[in-house]
């Protein structure tokens, strides 16, 4: 469509034109270089890390965090969720109290991990399974409550045993929501990760540019916020794809 | 349902037992962990003393200034978004895209550009609080029922009318969730900045603890953050529910 | 004759009242209250009511997801305590599942009968024959229109084989075009199948164009005011219905039902 490629183009243009703006402030000496390196100096920088390496071993490092966190998070909430949505009374009384954790700065809580764990992966690991749990537990939870009566009654009507009931009904129909709830599970995950290295110079991207602040290594600052942002980015549209994938067999 | 909610609030308060049971075994197991009694008088006495105020106040102050730029910046973008079709769908994917990336490694820019000062937890704070906002700006804006707008529209109703009448109310609780859930993010904003690079502050305070192995005091002060932030929201909340009058949704 | 035919579907002093229905009735909600009648083998009988009068949970007692609170319901000479194996329901709201295919939804009745899977396809694809969706096998719900997907919900009921067809106001959803030529449908397989069917509806129009005998219902307490036989010769056409004979049945149904219905618009609902 017409509309569409205009759009697609607005967009490219826009950011673009942002960094040619950038790039000529920086050298014009408008923005000074302490602050924000010439985009075409960070994208060298980038080319740098890939080839040298470094961008490889600190990838590992937070793939491997994100992997344990996530396989952690994974059946931690999907069985709270099911719990919860078998025992409703439990389910309503206590997902209240999770959503009203999710107003608080959890964050805050990394100083317990840091104090169990030591310095090291394990300390991430923990915080991220916190972060990336609970989406998971509560979609899992309303997906399977929400599920429509009338499905519910079609399975009575055959006589379906209730693990029938369960596996060729109830999880079906949960799917969409369950996913979301997977996709936002993996997202606040791997913020957790990003944030917890961050903070704690552990290892991993996170680390890689908090060091580089304290080092003054301005270039590599740039640097390695772009390449989170691509990894971030690439990472959240692989996931956001099989959501719509998910979304359109099931609806 | 009298009844039911008896039982919700018995199971509530068990889970808080559980809770608090929970941090009694973990005290026992790690020493340097005090028991959550400890915490609690502890939480109490840095309230008493005054050695929390100072902290306090420049976190709230980190707060207040940074969300009060979230909520002007969000709605003005999200009117603009939300109102015209083409710029929308030419940002909005990129501002979802957003979402996903963990917005703390933007910290190290924010310090060299202003410095060491609150004017960088400031602006990081601005940054977590508005894409609540101006998410759900944009949504408000879109969802305003089509129908009413036919009927200002054959009521000839001028731009400002069908705003103020129609597209106002009908945005009013989105913007107002987003805002609650703003909120929560540029609290988070301010302190993620003072745990990482900060003299002052809540964030601070709480580093400064640890570092001095003063675990009682940290987790006093994480406890005193957590139920400031968790009574501000469910006090949003109320407020919310009953401005749900002006939900537009109509179901026959 | 007709007092050879086997009675298939019994309805004996059926009563139900809901506890705690919560709203402004203070508690319980008296849905049905006496209800006696009989179907014989391969009738088509249309339940017919104002909303709100019970028809649904007449039906849903006789197909055994709901216990009477006084009576009992004998279905082929057994008392009806859970759904009969030789009974198939078909509901208003849209029941086939979005993410199985035409196929694998008629075919779900039969999976959970356990029934082999070669066994399973061939009478799945024999039902779908039947409701004249064959070649539509390898489509989604989401890919065909309301109509098309009630037709699959009958011809999942039709592929377990059933005596008995109970559906609960099947053509509801659909617009009034649709909702005609899916009633000729109906009739159709009913005619090549020869199954019971009770029919529940609220309109009059399809009541008469369907049924053999349409029962009246009252407002709640829902009672049966009367019965009346649908005399009109068969195939039912669209002549058949402009007839002087159709327009006196539904003049009889309508100076009932109007009553019924006038109560409902004044009385205030608990909802």
């Amino acid at each position: 469509m017409h509309a569409e490629r205009m759009i697609r183009f607005g967009r490219i243009a826009f950011i673009l034109l942002a960094v040619a703006a950038l790039e000529a402030m920086v050298r014009g000496g408008l923005i000074n270089q302490l602050v924000l390196s010439a985009p075409s100096r960070i994208a060298l920088k980038m080319w740098e890390d890939v080839l040298s390496g470094e961008l490889l071993a600190h990838l590992q490092v937070t793939v491997m965090e994100f992997g344990v966190a996530f396989a952690i998070a994974l059946p931690l909430g999907a069985a709270c969720g099911i719990l919860f949505f078998r025992f409703r009374l439990l389910g309503a009384a206590v997902e209240p109290l999770f959503l009203a954790f999710y107003a608080a700065p959890t964050i805050l809580l990394y100083p317990v991990f840091l104090a169990l764990f030591g310095l090291g992966s394990a300390a991430v690991i923990g915080m991220a399974v916190v972060f990336g749990t609970i989406p998971i537990m509560v979609n899992v939870s309303a997906g399977l409550t929400g599920v429509e009566r009338i499905y519910v009654k079609l399975g009575h009507s055959l006589k379906a045993t209730p693990g029938q009931l369960f596996w060729k009904i109830m999880l079906p129909a949960a799917t969409p929501t369950i996913f979301t709830g997977i996709r936002l599970g993996f997202t606040y995950a791997f913020v957790g990760v990003i944030a917890v290295e961050f903070l704690l110079f552990s290892g991993g991207l996170g680390r890689m540019v908090s060091w580089r602040y304290f080092i003054f290594d301005t270039e590599g600052i740039y640097s390695g916020v772009v390449l989170i942002i691509i990894v971030a980015a690439l990472a959240n549209s692989l996931v956001r794809l099989a959501e719509d994938r998910v979304r359109a067999r099931w609806t | 349902m009298a009844a039911g909610s008896v039982r919700i609030r018995l199971i509530q308060a068990g889970a808080v037992a559980a809770v608090f049971a929970g941090f009694m075994a973990l005290s026992a197991a790690f020493p340097f962990f005090p028991p959550p009694a400890a915490v609690l008088k502890t939480t109490l006495g840095l309230l008493q003393t005054g050695e929390i105020y100072p902290h306090l106040l420049v976190t709230l102050y980190e707060t207040g200034v940074g969300f009060a730029i979230a909520i002007v910046l969000g709605i003005a973008i999200g009117l603009a978004l939300g109102g015209n079709r083409i710029i929308g769908e030419t940002f909005e994917p990129i501002i979802l895209a957003a979402y996903a990336v963990p917005k703390i490694i933007l910290l190290p820019i924010l310090l060299a550009i202003f410095g060491v000062g609150l004017e960088a937890k400031i602006a990081n704070a601005a940054i977590h609080g508005v894409f609540p906002v101006l998410l759900n700006t944009i949504v408000g804006v879109r969802e305003v029922n089509r129908t009413l707008l036919k009927l200002g529209r054959s009521m000839k109703a001028t731009r400002w009318q069908t705003f103020q009448k129609i597209v106002f109310p009908s945005t009013v609780l989105p913007v107002f969730t987003g805002i609650r859930i703003g909120l929560g993010f540029a609290v988070l904003g301010s302190l993620l900045a003072e745990l990482f690079e900060a003299q002052i502050g809540l964030g601070f305070l709480v580093v400064h603890f640890y570092n001095n192995a003063q675990i009682g005091e940290m987790l006093a002060v994480i406890l005193f953050v957590f139920i400031l932030t968790m009574s501000v929201n469910a006090l949003m909340m109320l407020i919310e529910r009953s401005l749900s009058r002006w939900r537009v949704t109509l179901t026959f | 004759m007709e007092g050879h035919i086997n009675v298939l579907i019994e309805v004996r002093k059926l009563g139900k009242t809901f506890e705690d229905a919560g709203g402004n009735t203070g508690g319980s909600v008296e849905a049905i209250r006496m209800m006696d009648f009989k179907v014989r083998e391969g009738e088509f009988v249309s339940i017919v009511g104002p909303s709100g009068c019970g028809k649904s949970t007449l039906l849903d007692i006789i197909g055994g997801l709901e216990k009477p609170s006084t009576g009992e319901v004998i279905v082929e000479g057994e008392r009806v305590e859970s759904p009969h194996p030789k009974a198939a329901m078909v509901f208003q709201l849209v029941s086939v599942f979005p993410w199985r295919s035409a196929l694998a939804n008629v075919e779900f009745g039969l999976e959970l009968r356990k029934v082999p899977a070669k066994e399973r396809r061939a009478k799945a694809l024999e039902a779908l024959h039947l409701v004249g969706l064959k070649g539509f096998e390898a489509k989604y719900p989401s890919q065909l229109s309301g109509g098309m997907n009630q037709r699959l919900a009958i011809a999942r009921a039709l592929a377990l084989d059933p005596d008995i067809l109970l559906m609960d106001e099947p053509f509801g959803a659909l617009d009034e075009q649709t909702r005609f030529l899916m009633g000729l449908e109906l009739l159709r397989i009913w005619e090549a199948t020869r199954k019971t069917v009770v029919f529940i509806t609220h309109s009059i129009a399809e009541a008469i164009q369907l049924s053999d005998r349409v029962l009246v219902m009252s407002m709640r307490p829902g009672v049966i005011r009367e019965e009346i036989l649908v005399t009109l010769p068969r195939p039912r056409t669209i002549e058949t219905l402009t007839t002087e004979a159709c327009k006196e049945i539904e003049h009889r149904i309508w100076d009932i039902l109007k009553v019924e219905a006038l109560k409902g618009l004044t009385e205030h609902d608990a909802r």
